[in-house]
């Protein structure tokens, strides 16, 4: 069968006929439709996986280490902010090894799509010893899947599986079964304290030593396979060495230069040294393409260096290629054109107009409430909104730092919100601090800094936006999700249970939309001391649609509308614009966004706003 | 087998991404090796959507290199307007005259550039543009939602695949009860382009 998937649905049908026992994740963009899709497959097949969404990145590899030191296939998702999460555990079970297959898929995202670091992941299998595999396109992903299973096995380690947003947003045709290949095994876990425990030193430099093993068996494995491709012609002056998508990008462009080698790595960690010895002998010079930090070509210049040749070695070090974003074709091929010698004789591109996208939330998003609410709260309990410090975090609810909210001055990690404003509170400022986290983001590591700030008596305000959906990522469940809704009879996690039972100062629930309500708790709540929590809870706008109508919406009525701007200027709702009314401008309701939520009605002083029907 | 380039674009909640699918999957049955990649930044309706789909004897980067794409279809006028940098001396624009303020525009913070100068530019950045309000006729042919597939429609005048495939691969994505509406609107926007090529 021929289907045209994404790079991160190939990884999943990869997995599968790898035949995979268990898949844990965390949703993380460019990474989460990997799981998504095995998730999908598994409501559709009863012959299927074990497959959840844990409650974070940390949580999903020690659950994959469990099914993977029984002997079983296991796979964990995650993008690269998610791996540093679960990075104390990858360090350790590196350590450790395996005996099932393990593979560890981690998403990159130069260019920073989606926000957050450019996290080179490459430099996360020099930390902690793994192999690296990094296909560059749909097919190359769905076989190195595969391979990244039988490879982990062979040599004992787990591997890391990298794509960058290219290549897992990327879509192509791939040809292939679709199915679940399961083998049949039993589990079983031999009792070896000196492998499966770190309580000693004897028995963690053993490790070490055992970790620097199986990375040295990579390289013979490297040099069987076709997974890095030497093509070296004699005499040519030039090499070029990419990995990754990069090859793909010299795939199109090389064929327009002759005599010109090439090599195109997808096993990416630990660099080959045999194979590069001859090619960094021959060559005059070497052009290294790769997106990020300049891994493969440290280690080139590296072996160069150890082995006292001149060849001359271009790329990010010498300002040869950029050292930030995504690159695109244009980049390699003036790369391509200045290492060659040639002239870049592309076409001239026009120039961009900047229009500035300022992302918000949706129309009908509850979290929009909350943050009207928080600026009309503090207006109400007599702070100026200058002065109220608001801690913001990952997700949606970060959205608050746009206007015409403008309430979010920080942004961090998952969950750091909370410790934050602990600091800041702790520094001096004699007005309060709030942090603001989604429910998704509390659950994975917005606890450990609640329960601190009971402990050291923080005084804080923490909003927590409950929406019962991880959203940004495309509304995955997490621990809090209405238990109705919780496939396959998982649970519900009371979220308001949890936060009674660590002992916070003051706790309540609010309703955004119910605007006077929710504006005379929260000013109330700003006016206390001690750790306060909110939970402002109404379901996400967009997993509600899908389950039932809105009702009738609201409308302007446009003879009373004085085109004060009110609405639009406190709610920043994306269903209200102007329109030209006669002689006049009024603001109009677009009825195919409007999901009826009634925040633009709490606004208008002229009674202009109304709901139909 | 020569290679195009195609860009689609428009504002998160549009159908943007559907129309992609159905290009790339058109470029598929019609014998091409096809590649698509999304550029979606978060999943927040409202933002930016821009589609690279790319059909060739072979494909290799997943994305159009700035200053080489054959055709940019835009279901915003605004959304067109941005990507001009990928345009060429030989491209063709197709865009939806109904406009989509961003938020920078309607809480006053920016102007929405005027239509002269948005037609100006892209005509000095292309060799054929051409518009028409596609959402009213949308809205017409039954649904508002299937303005993509009508600006799709628009697009294949241009294009020499047969019809049926077309048909087969809007077929596949859209939802079946939404089938004769998406064929519907589709013909109509292949009509209003062939009554706009005789004109202009």
């Amino acid at each position: 069968m021929k289907r045209i998937v994404s790079g991160n649905q190939a990884l999943a049908y990869g997995a599968l006929a790898a035949g995979v026992d268990l898949v844990a994740g965390y949703p993380g963009t460019p990474s989460t439709e990997a799981l998504t899709e095995i998730i999908r497959f598994s409501s559709e097949n009863e012959n299927a996986p074990w497959v959840e969404w844990s409650t974070n990145e940390k949580v999903a590899f020690d659950v994959a280490t469990g099914a993977a030191w029984s002997g079983k296939r296991a796979l964990a998702t995650m993008k690269m902010s998610g791996l540093n999460v679960a990075l104390d555990s990858v360090m350790s079970v590196a350590y450790s090894g395996t005996t099932g297959g393990f593979v560890l898929y981690v998403a990159d995202d130069p260019g920073a799509e989606a926000g957050m670091p450019e996290q080179d992941s490459r430099l996360c299998a020099d930390l902690a010893g793994l192999p690296m595999l990094e296909p560059g396109n749909v097919l190359e992903t769905y076989e190195l899947t595969q391979k990244a299973f039988e490879l982990s096995e062979k040599v004992g380690a787990p591997v890391l599986l990298r794509l960058v947003t290219s290549v897992s947003h990327g879509e192509a045709e791939l040809e292939a079964d679709f199915a679940y290949h399961l083998r049949e095994t039993t589990p079983y876990h031999n009792r070896d304290i000196t492998r499966y425990t770190k309580a000693g030193s004897k028995i963690c430099v053993d490790q070490h030593a055992d970790l620097l093993k199986r990375l040295d068996s990579c390289e013979e494995i490297y040099e069987s396979s076709s997974w890095n491709r030497f093509e070296i012609l004699s005499g040519a002056a030039l090499c070029v060495v990419s990995s990754g998508v990069m090859n793909e990008y010299v795939g199109e462009l090389l064929p327009a230069y002759s005599h010109v080698s090439s090599v195109r790595l997808t096993a990416t960690w630990p660099v080959e040294k045999k194979r590069f010895l001859p090619l960094l002998r021959d060559h005059e010079s070497l052009l290294i393409l790769e997106e990020l930090e300049p891994v493969l070509e440290k280690a080139l210049r590296s072996q160069a260096q150890a082995e006292g040749l001149p060849v001359k070695i271009l790329g990010k070090m010498d300002g040869t290629l950029p050292r930030t974003g995504r690159y695109g074709l244009k980049d390699i091929r003036s790369a391509l054109a200045a290492a060659s010698g040639t002239g870049d004789a592309g076409p001239a591109p026009a120039s961009a107009t900047a229009y500035r996208h300022t992302i918000t939330f949706c129309s009908g998003c509850p979290h929009r409430g909350t943050y009207m609410a928080l600026n009309r709260a503090i207006k109400k309990a007599g702070f100026k909104k200058k002065d109220v410090l608001v801690t913001g975090d990952i997700g949606c609810t970060i959205l608050g730092m746009n206007g015409p909210f403008d309430s979010c001055w920080t942004e961090v990690s998952m969950g750091s919100s909370i410790g934050l404003a602990q600091g800041f509170a702790r520094s001096g400022f004699d007005t309060p601090v709030v942090a603001t986290i989604g429910d998704s983001t509390f659950f994975h590591a917005g606890l450990p800094p609640l329960i601190n700030a009971v402990q050291q008596r923080a005084d804080i305000l923490v909003i927590i936006l409950d929406n019962g959906w991880t959203s940004m990522t495309g509304f995955q469940v997490n621990p809090g999700t209405e238990e109705s809704l919780q496939p396959g009879g998982r649970r519900r996690v009371s979220m308001d249970a949890l936060i009674q039972a660590v002992g916070v100062d003051y706790f309540e629930v609010i309703k955004p939309f119910d605007q006077d309500a929710a504006v005379e708790a929260l000013a109330g709540a700003l006016r206390m001391k001690g750790v306060r929590v909110l939970v402002s809870r109404e379901e996400c706008a967009l997993t509600r649609e899908r389950r039932k109508s809105f009702g009738p919406g609201y409308s302007i009525d446009q003879e009373k509308c004085t085109f004060c701007k009110m609405c639009l200027r406190e709610s920043g709702c994306t269903a209200l614009s102007p329109v030209q009314y006669g002689e006049k401008t009024v603001m109009s309701i677009d009825p195919d966004l409007c999901r009826s939520c009634g925040l633009c009605f709490t606004c208008c002083k002229f009674g202009a706003i109304s709901r139909e029907g | 087998m020569k290679g195009i380039n195609f860009l689609v674009v428009g504002v998160g909640g549009q159908g943007t991404v559907l129309a992609g699918d159905i290009l790339a999957e058109v470029g598929m049955l019609a014998g091409y090796d096809a590649k698509k990649s999304d550029v979606l930044g978060l999943a927040i309706r409202g933002g930016s959507v821009v589609s690279h789909i790319r059909w060739g004897e072979t494909v290799g980067a997943p994305m159009s290199m700035k200053g080489t794409v054959d055709y940019l279809l835009a279901s915003e006028p605004l959304e067109a307007l941005r990507q001009v940098e990928f345009l060429h001396p030989e491209s063709t624009v197709v865009y939806n005259e109904y406009k989509i303020p961003p938020v920078s525009v309607s809480s006053g913070l920016a102007e929405y550039p005027s239509t002269e100068m948005l037609r100006d530019t892209l005509a000095a950045s292309a060799r054929r543009v051409f518009s028409f309000d596609a959402t009213a006729k949308a809205m017409e042919v039954g649904s508002v939602k299937s303005v993509n597939v009508l600006l799709l429609g628009g697009l294949s005048a241009f294009l020499e695949v047969e019809e049926g495939l077309w048909e087969s691969a809007i077929e596949k994505f859209v939802p079946a009860n939404l089938k004769d509406v998406n064929l519907k609107a589709f013909s109509s926007g292949r009509e209003l382009m062939g009554q706009a090529r005789k004109k202009g």
